[in-house]
């Protein structure tokens, strides 16, 4: 029952909340917390010796004929820690908004409710049918959350991102169809037999769905555009939770359904997942929007996500996780702080923003932290995540990843360009940090510490995955 | 016996307690460097290894190695951070932020305790990287000068490139051998294009962190940061750090062949910095292109495998120029000015005069001061070693250091000057390190004993001090009596060194390359990826559009598509 309550804590908080009319955000606040409270009692259920899928679960929803889909919920080490990371963002989503939405607070939180109980379902499902109705659910109500609730140019943003996306899921639905047609199965806990010619058609659709998603250069460039125009938590759950789904769909459909095609295609993974991290950061080099900059820069970080996938052994997926996971954490700070500051100065243009330090020390500091932690600094999550990726690759790849290593030397340089232009030097505008809830941050600090420098409370977790 | 972790501790409070408490930091962190000191010969010696995590079968362990080396290294931090601390408590006045000062400050010494303890590679990366934020912070500590900024990206910046080729070095030797563990690679070496390249990264990464050529220009701009982090940082400690790696894995260069590397490298920085020392006139920026030369020396030393008396200088340097720095720091409060020729500071019996003399004699290499013998201990080991050309660049970069820094003391000084003053906390660590470095020399035959060697001194100790009295010489003659051969200060050559040898121009130069490139990405992908992007949208709004169109409403129209289609079939039918 696990998984399940887990989805339903989410929705029946929205429906508290669009039906209560009263306290809605504290219903929501509520809601999250017990959400992230479960959450966190559900780890002492997880068994971290056990190899392959847990903590199950099986109605059956419907069958045409002997075809039977399921919702068929299960989880290993995979999918658990974004599960877990979910839940936790969507406390700090929740706590960000509280003072940023104005406007029909109701719709808003039941949305934010409902979009991440499908989140947690993407990850849970295992039969392939609900698993893409959550998909598109997931879509549908961020595109909701930008077009209603998003900044100056909200309707392009979101448009784009329905349609870019939508299109992307054409390519899921193709894959699922494939399997329903030629290995008669839909659930992930069956083993599939596929002529090769499935694999690889199925491959390919599953490259262009997921590289929309994560998002691989060049299939990114809804990605700024939904960032910018997005209300914080919604960047904070893009960003966080969304982009993951990408590549938890590649690492749980690439390496189950079709494992040899991930060799097969190495050379060309490898390369989009540098061309990822290379692109990525030297266009951050260039930005001067804050928000559109640390969009960017997920990009660049999720370009490792493809190279630990890209390396294909053992050590790459959990370095691909752990990245995953890691970026959740420190993009969702990012973007938070991003969001603060644009709440109290009104603009994301860095070049307006100079010496947030002198005015707002303690938002700028957060960020100088945040910063370091997005070039990989030890002691926070992101140095072990990107070692672990850059070992995988080393050991597949060779020299080759000298190429990635320097990807690290530019995201070095954007961050600190970022700092000193953001932070640091002398500011004229007159801004104040009064009345700032500091909890989110210091919640989403205090865990990328804690998993920096004890990464083994999530890498036992990790190492239980399907894939040893 | 005290576990080797517990090294950590005393530093690692005082972050803490500077955060939580702020008041009195200084002198807690000054206690903490104590207690450091106290500890070191207490630490069991040798290798403690405990599982750190594990990913996916690969094992990451804590380990701790503690041997001559370390505790070397470990006694420089904890003893130069006793007198940083208490300085800085005279230093920084109470409207600075003292908080992020002390914690940070305090952070770089646990850092650089981390990183000199390390038994494996992984974990020295950890707190290499630390080290290199940690002098990020604090050389942009006043924040609102826009030099201070440029100078804390420009530092950071090139320790990260340092820091990209340290890893991929280490996760080379770790993908090669199996391990990180420093001990076990040391023994396993072998001779092949792997551990070369890896060897290149430990190179660059610790070339970055100790400036020298071609990755040194950091060094001076980081001067922009307050006194005690650059006598602490920036002469100390944290640029040792660079040669600390290179120590330890010394038997693994040498074993790939990179030693010669070493050599070339500590040549070209010698001559560098000694040139640019002798024509500038910022008081720390001298000290600055000083710390450069004397840093090639030890390099020069370990690349020709004198690694004892290596690390005698990177003592005896720690000391004397950490008194320096606290000197010029004190002489900087008097005059509020850094341009040496305005300064005018008054010699004579007065504690600064003195004390700073001393510092100029250890570093010019005159006896019976801690330099001159360990200058000497490298000038046997180049003797050794038996290389002319090595002799004789090393003999005139011992006739320059002496005329750089003689030259610095004869343009600060004079009769008539003010005398330098300060409050007690700034002038108290003077005295101490001065006797320090009196007491030095003397200690080279005690250093050499607990080195397992034997120290010497022959010949070369009398060619040393004629060189050193030529380069006084020089000095005495130019800035005390005025000597008219001044026209080589407006020479072209005088020009370039003043422009640093244009590596100041070429690395903004390069960044700006960089920066433009990702300017055009930036311009590729609004235009070109997203363009190509819209422009299929817009295709499939116009295709929709001309779709649209057949819908006319009108009855002829569809009568006719119907006809033209009956047609078509019909004919299609016929023919198949």
């Amino acid at each position: 029952m696990t998984l399940s309550i887990l989805i339903l804590i989410p929705i029946l908080t929205a429906l508290l909340t669009f039906f209560v009319r009263k306290k809605t955000k504290d219903i929501a606040t509520v809601g999250s917390i017990v959400l992230a409270g479960f959450a966190g009692y559900s780890v002492t259920l997880f068994n971290t010796a056990e190899r392959g899928m847990q903590l199950l679960e099986y109605y059956t929803w419907f069958t045409v004929d002997s075809f039977e889909v399921a919702l068929s919920l299960g989880t290993d080490g995979i999918s658990y820690p974004m599960i877990l990371l979910t839940a936790l963002l969507g406390v700090v989503a929740v706590l960000v908004s509280r003072r940023e939405i104005k406007k029909d607070e109701r719709q808003y939180y039941a949305l934010l409710m409902l979009l991440i109980a499908s989140i947690i379902g993407v990850f849970a499902s295992l039969d392939l049918i609900v698993f893409f109705v959550f998909w598109e659910a997931v879509l549908v109500l961020m595109f909701l959350l930008v077009l209603k609730w998003g900044g100056k140019e909200r309707k392009y943003a979101a448009m784009k991102f329905l349609v870019y996306t939508g299109i992307g899921s054409a390519g899921l639905l193709l894959v699922i169809i494939l399997l329903a047609v030629f290995a008669g199965t839909v659930s992930l806990t069956d083993t599939f037999v596929l002529e090769p010619w499935v694999q690889y058609t199925i491959f390919c659709s599953l490259l262009f769905a997921f590289f929309i998603k994560i998002p691989i250069v060049p299939f990114h460039t809804w990605l700024p555009d939904a960032h910018v125009q997005a209300p914080t938590a919604g960047s904070i759950l893009l960003a966080g939770v969304m982009l993951k789904m990408g590549g938890y769909g590649l690492l749980r459909l690439g390496l189950l359904v079709v494992p040899d095609m991930t060799v097969v295609f190495q050379t060309f993974l490898f390369a989009m997942g540098t061309l990822t991290i290379i692109y990525g950061a030297w266009v951050c080099l260039a930005q001067h929007n804050l928000k559109k900059l640390i969009a960017y820069s997920s990009v660049n970080h999720m370009g490792f996500v493809l190279l630990g996938i890209a390396a294909g052994s053992t050590l790459g997926v959990t370095g691909a996780v752990f990245e995953m996971l890691s970026h959740g954490l420190i993009a969702a700070l990012l973007f938070a702080l991003a969001g603060l500051v644009h709440q109290k100065s009104g603009t994301f243009d860095i070049d307006k923003l100079h010496g947030l330090v002198s005015v707002m020390p303690r938002t700028a500091w957060l960020l100088t932290i945040a910063a370091l932690g997005g070039l990989g600094l030890p002691s926070m999550t992101g140095f072990i995540a990107e070692f672990l990726v850059l070992f995988a690759s080393f050991q597949t790849f060779g020299l080759w990843t000298i190429l990635p290593l320097l990807g690290i030397i530019l995201t070095g340089g954007y961050m600190v360009r970022m700092l000193s232009r953001v932070v640091f030097g002398k500011s004229k505008a007159k801004l104040s940090e009064k009345k700032v809830n500091i909890i989110p941050f210091a919640i989403l600090t205090i865990v990328i510490f804690i998993l920096g420098i004890f990464p083994f409370l999530i890498l036992s977790i990790i190492t239980a995955s399907a894939f040893t | 016996m005290v576990d080797p972790a517990f090294i950590l501790l005393p530093f690692g409070c005082t972050v803490i307690y500077a955060l939580l408490v702020r008041k009195y930091a200084g002198y807690v962190g000054s206690f903490a460097g104590l207690v450091t000191l106290c500890l070191l010969p207490m630490l069991s010696r040798g290798l403690v290894e405990v599982p750190w995590f594990v990913a996916a079968g690969e094992e990451f362990f804590w380990s701790m190695m503690v041997d001559n080396l370390s505790l070397l290294l470990g006694g420089v931090v904890g003893g130069i951070g006793i007198f940083v601390f208490f300085y800085s408590t005279g230093y920084m006045t109470e409207k600075e932020d003292l908080r992020r000062f002390y914690a940070v400050l305090a952070l770089f010494a646990m850092a650089m305790l981390g990183v000199v303890f390390s038994a494996n590679l992984f974990q020295l990366v950890f707190f290499w990287e630390l080290v290199g934020v940690s002098s990020y912070l604090l050389v942009g500590f006043w924040h609102q000068k826009e030099t201070a900024i440029r100078a804390a990206r420009k530092a950071f910046l090139t320790i990260i490139v340092g820091d990209a080729f340290l890893l991929g070095g280490v996760i080379l030797l770790w993908t090669y051998y199996g391990t990180a563990s420093i001990p076990v690679l040391l023994e396993s070496v072998e001779a092949n294009t792997v551990t070369i390249l890896a060897g290149i990264g430990i190179v660059i990464g610790a070339i970055s962190k100790s400036a020298q050529f071609p990755l040194h220009d950091w060094l001076p701009d980081a001067m922009e940061g307050p006194t005690p982090v650059s006598s602490f940082l920036h002469s100390a400690t944290m640029v040792k750090a660079g040669l600390f790696l290179i120590a330890r894995m010394l038997p693994l260069l040498v074993a790939v062949g990179l030693a010669p590397v070493l050599v070339i490298i500590a040549v070209l920085t010698i001559i560098i910095s000694a040139c640019i020392a002798l024509v500038e006139t910022d008081i720390k920026r001298v000290l600055a292109y000083s710390t450069m030369n004397q840093l090639a020396f030890i390099l020069l030393a370990l690349g020709i495998g004198a690694t004892t008396a290596a690390l005698f200088h990177l003592t005896t340097h720690s000391v004397f120029k950490a008194l320096l720095f606290m000197a010029a720091g004190v002489m900087i409060h008097t005059a509020g000015t850094q341009d040496m020729r305005k300064m005018h500071i008054r010699s004579g019996k007065n504690l600064v005069a003195i004390t700073t003399l001393i510092g100029v004699l250890a570093l010019g290499g005159v006896p019976p001061f801690s330099g001159f013998f360990s200058k000497d201990a490298i000038f046997e080991g180049l003797l050794a070693h038996g290389d002319i050309t090595l002799l004789v660049v090393f003999s005139i970069a011992v006739i320059m250091s002496a005329a750089y820094i003689f030259r610095w003391y004869f343009m600060l000084f004079s009769k008539s000057g003010k005398k330098a003053h300060a409050n007690l906390g700034m002038t108290l660590p003077l005295p101490i390190l001065a006797f320090l470095t009196v007491v030095g020399g003397g200690g080279m035959w005690l250093f050499f004993e607990w080195w397992h060697e034997h120290a010497h001194i022959g010949i070369t100790a009398v060619i040393s001090l004629g060189l050193v009295g030529v380069g006084w010489l020089i000095a005495f003659a130019i800035y005390r009596k005025d000597l008219k051969i001044l026209w080589l200060s407006h020479s072209g050559l005088a020009h370039f060194c003043r422009e640093r040898f244009l590596f100041d121009k070429l690395y903004s130069s390069l960044g700006r390359f960089v920066q433009g490139i990702g300017a055009f990405w930036a311009w590729f992908d609004n235009n070109v990826v997203d363009g190509l992007v819209r422009g299929i949208g817009h295709v499939a709004v116009i295709l929709g559009d001309l779709l649209r169109r057949i819908e006319t409403g009108r009855i002829p129209t569809y009568v006719g598509a119907l006809i033209l289609g009956f047609i078509t079939i019909v004919m299609a039918v016929q023919f198949l």
